[in-house]
Order: structure tokens, then C-alpha cells, then sequence
């Protein structure tokens, strides 16, 4: 037999890595040929061993929390470390502070910072004929439904459109001052148009929307999760199968299969009901279908007969329950 | 149902991708929550403590958050997540060599127990492969231990490792081939007296 040829090929073979073809050349050949099958089922053990070395390794609880303290506070010194090198800020801070030594000169700032907005606004909405009244410019706010020539709105609410028509009207205008309450009502109608929410129709959507993908995203982190634990099953499975008797003994070594076939079987049965609650038909029947393995694993006796193990050893190869826990 | 629901999350996987990209932490977390244990896992294989894979995994994190922008492919998520731990751990080779370091875990790693009889359950067993097993990477230079720590256990693809390291798969195979044959020697002993090959 040209088993040279084949020996690159086990490993692949082990590893998952052959295509459908390849894999069932060298799986007829294993069959034929009984060096190869015993090179192929050290090979197999090798790396069953090897994977119980992360079995037990699991991340803190609290990972996540400790991470997000770490986000903020990388954050924070970025925020910092951006203030700190841009150098108007510098500038800003050296000028404020130097300002905090002398109350007098900040106010006075203050006072000319307020009056240069206050003129700079007046500046921005003055209308030109009522800087040519001479008097200050009636604000004129365009708003909508109200004429292009921006016709006030009075407090009683008639509107007065012929302001340049009538100049003994406007004269007088001159001499009074505007009706204070017209101002500061078109401001507000402004202000109010512009900040008024739109209505949020859409709004009833998302929310309806967000509790469908809430479920959705439940249910991917049942199935994760589920993943996981029919990755342990398997290798507890596999590791009961193979399982050797003790030194000097006509007893089975299976004492840390036990144990964790107690530990799967209590999240085993979390699953199963979280997957029952949601409807997910087919996690439910592979959590279902494995259950009666771990229940019987852990309940062995502390020192169980040969035939008690030799039964579950052999409903574990006749039920193919590794290949389809492999088919998850 | 599940078929159905499978289309519409792996929809609600991309989407989940394209939100956290745009800043949203609670899709981050979810991220977060889906691949930190094999993140986790695989820190800790490498460099065998806990509390270096805890600090080491935030790392990870903390750098994928900033750069998540940069990610083209929603399916590369998981190597892309790898990409960032490899370079996060070999930084950590770095500066660990630099500072001639030694911690306290891989101190009391070193030192067993001189009577074995003091726990003779399978518990005490498996803990001692898993010494031998940690005691034993540490041998393996970094990339040999990489390939083999993705391969051996962390069953991801030849396909998927080259991505992670860029390497050739033909190197890796090369790679994974001597540290399996260095693995399997160094751990004789171990495994002749178990019977376990």
C-alpha cells in the first residue's frame, strides 16, 4: 500500500481540511489498511487532548463592564490630549485666566462682548427704511403666511401693511418706540417655528421595529451560546467514549467526565427552556436529544460497572450523536 | 422558523456591523459579547495568565473600536478580531522581552506539587496536562505557537489563519507540522505514563 502518499493526507484529514473526494480516498484506505488507521487514531486522541486545555478557560464576568471603563477613560484622554495641542485653546485659557486676576476688567469684557452681540444682531435683522425713519428698525421676522414686505403683527393682531404708504403714520412711528410686545411675539413665533419637533410618526415604527430585532438578536445569543455548549458536549462525548480503564482496575476512569457532564447538563436544561420560550424548534430538539447522555454520565455511581458504562459508550457510537453534534 | 430567522440575522449581523460603526456601544456590545471568549481563549494560549489575556482582551477591544471604520467585510469580523489580538500580544512579546519579565503565575506555574498523591483525582490530572500543555507552548516560537493555538485549539481554517497572519498556507502547514512533532515531545512522558497514546 502506498501509505507514504497517504500520511500528509491524515493530517488534513484530522484537521478538516480535505475536500468530499479526497477525504473518502483516504477514509477507504484507513479502512484497508491497519497502520494507517492506528497512525489516524493517535493523531485523532493527540488533538482530543489537546483541546481540553481551553475547555475550562473562560473569560471574567465582568469583562465587559471593566472594558467599558477603559473605553471612557481612553476617551477622556483623548478628549484632553486634543485640547491640550491645539493651541487656541492654550491662547483662550492663558486670556481667561489672566481675566480671573481682575474681576473689574472681566465684567467689563463681558459687558463689551454683550453689547458688540446685542448691535450685531440688532445690525443683522434691521430693516433699511426703518434706519431711515431714523428710529430703531422694527424686526422684521418672515414668517409664514405673512407678507414679503414683513409686515408686523401687531398685539392685537391686525396687521398693518402700509407703513411706507402713509408717512404721517410712519412720522409718528418715528417718535414712538416699537410696540415692545410685537417684537419679542414674532420672535417667538420664530423660535417656536423653528424648534417645534416634527411629528414623530415614524417614531411608533422603530420601536415596534427594535423589539422584533431584540428578539431576533436573544434568540442569535441563545444559538451562540447553544453552539458552545454542543462543542463541549461533543468533546465530553468523545472523551467518555474513549475513555480507558484505571490502572490496576476492571473499573472505567471516568471521574472527570462526571463531573463535567453535571456542569453541562444544568446549562443544558437553561438552554433548553430559554429555546422553548422562544419557539426555536430545532435547538430545542438537539438540546433535547443530547440531555439524556449527560443525565445518564453524571448519574453514574461513584463506582460504576462495566456494563453501566459499556451501555452509554455504546448508545453514543450507534446513535451517531457525535456527527450530528459536529453538524450543529 | 430558523432557516427564515437565520437570513434575517445574518441581515441583522451586517446591520449590527454598520451600526457600530457609526458609534452605536450597545452594538458594539453585542460584538463584544459574541467574540470575546475566543479572543479571550486564544490571549491566554498564547501567553498562559489570566491576568495579561483580561488587560490583553480589552486591548483588542478597545483598538477594534477605534478602527472598526476600517473594516471592509462584515464576514472578516472574526479574523479581523484575531488580526488585532496577534499584533496586541506580539507587541506584548516585545515589551515582555524588553523588560526581562517573568510574572507571578508563570512563577507558580513552574513550581508542582512534590507529592502527586496529594490529589489523586482526574481534577489533579487534567490540571497537570494542561500544565504540561502550557509549560510546553512556551517553547514554541511565536509563530509556530500562533498557527498552532489557531489550528489545534481554536479549530479555525488554514483559510482563515493565513488572513489573521499572512502568511502562505503552505508555511503553515509547515509550521503546524514542527510544532506538533516538538509538542508530541516534549509531552512523551506525560502521555506514555497515562496511557493516553
Amino acid at each position: 500500500m502506498n501509505c507514504e502518499k497517504y500520511l500528509h493526507l491524515l493530517d488534513d484529514l484530522v484537521e478538516g481540511e480535505l475536500d468530499e473526494p479526497t477525504r473518502e480516498q483516504v477514509d477507504l484506505h484507513i479502512f484497508a489498511c491497519s497502520e494507517c488507521a492506528s497512525h489516524f487514531e493517535r493523531l485523532k486522541k493527540e488533538k482530543q487532548l489537546y483541546s481540553r486545555y481551553l475547555f475550562e478557560i473562560e473569560p471574567p464576568k465582568a469583562l465587559w463592564v471593566k472594558f467599558q471603563n477603559k473605553l471612557e477613560a481612553d476617551q477622556q484622554q483623548t478628549i484632553l490630549a486634543a485640547q491640550k495641542s491645539f493651541p487656541v485653546f492654550e491662547w483662550t485659557a492663558k486670556i481667561l485666566g489672566f481675566l480671573r486676576l481682575d474681576p473689574a476688567l472681566t465684567i467689563a469684557g463681558a459687558l463689551v462682548l454683550f453689547a458688540v452681540g446685542v448691535g450685531f444682531f440688532f445690525s443683522f435683522f434691521a430693516d433699511e427704511r426703518g434706519v431711515e425713519n431714523g428710529g430703531l428698525a422694527p424686526i422684521q421676522v418672515m414668517l409664514p403666511g405673512i407678507p414679503e414686505n414683513g409686515a408686523l403683527f401687531t398685539p392685537s393682531g391686525n396687521q398693518n401693511n402700509d407703513l411706507a404708504k402713509d408717512k404721517g403714520k410712519a412720522e409718528n412711528s418715528k417718535n414712538k418706540a416699537p410696540n415692545p410686545s410685537s417684537k419679542p411675539f414674532a420672535i417667538k413665533q420664530k423660535e417656536t417655528i423653528k424648534t417645534q419637533p416634527k411629528k414623530d410618526i415614524s417614531a411608533e415604527f422603530t420601536y415596534l421595529a427594535k423589539e422584533e430585532q431584540m428578539q431576533i438578536l436573544e434568540i442569535k445569543a441563545l444559538e451562540t451560546e447553544t453552539a458552545q455548549q454542543m462543542e463541549k458536549i461533543e468533546l465530553l462525548l468523545r472523551s467518555f467514549r474513549n475513555a480507558r480503564l484505571a490502572e490496576g482496575s476492571e473499573q472505567f476512569d471516568i471521574a472527570y467526565e462526571k463531573q463535567q457532564a453535571r456542569k453541562l447538563l444544568a446549562k443544558n436544561i437553561e438552554l433548553r427552556q430559554k429555546s422553548e420560550s422562544y419557539g426555536t424548534l430545532f435547538t430545542e430538539e438537539m438540546l433535547s436529544r443530547v440531555e439524556p447522555y449527560l443525565l445518564d454520565i453524571a448519574n453514574l455511581d461513584s463506582n460504576p460497572s462495566l456494563a453501566q458504562v459499556l451501555e452509554i459508550k455504546e448508545r453514543v457510537k450507534n446513535q451517531n450523536i457525535i456527527a450530528s453534534l459536529q453538524s450543529f | 422558523m430558523l432557516y427564515h430567522a437565520s437570513g434575517e440575522i445574518k441581515n441583522l449581523t451586517d446591520s449590527i456591523v454598520a451600526k457600530a460603526q457609526s458609534g452605536d456601544q450597545e452594538a458594539f456590545g453585542l460584538i463584544f459579547e459574541e467574540h470575546h471568549r475566543f479572543i479571550y481563549k486564544f490571549i491566554y494560549a498564547m501567553l498562559g495568565e489570566h491576568s495579561l489575556a483580561e488587560e490583553l482582551t480589552q486591548e483588542t477591544f478597545l483598538g477594534a473600536y477605534k478602527n472598526l471604520y476600517s473594516l471592509r467585510e462584515e464576514a472578516a469580523l472574526k479574523t479581523w478580531l484575531c488580526t488585532i489580538a496577534k499584533n496586541t500580544v506580539y507587541k506584548s512579546f516585545r515589551s515582555r522581552q524588553k523588560e526581562g519579565k517573568q510574572s507571578e503565575d508563570e512563577v507558580e506555574s513552574l513550581n508542582l506539587p512534590d507529592d502527586k498523591n496529594l490529589l489523586p483525582d482526574q481534577q489533579f490530572l487534567n490540571k497537570e496536562l494542561n500544565q504540561f500543555i502550557r509549560e510546553a507552548l512556551e517553547t514554541l516560537d511565536e509563530d509556530k505557537r500562533l498557527v498552532f493555538i489557531l489550528k489545534e485549539l481554536q479549530y479555525l481554517s488554514y483559510k482563515e489563519i493565513s488572513d489573521i497572519t499572512g502568511e502562505a498556507i503552505s508555511k503553515l502547514k509547515t509550521d503546524l507540522h514542527r510544532a506538533k512533532i516538538k509538542m508530541r515531545t516534549l509531552l512523551r512522558p506525560y502521555l506514555e505514563v497515562k496511557n493516553e497514546l
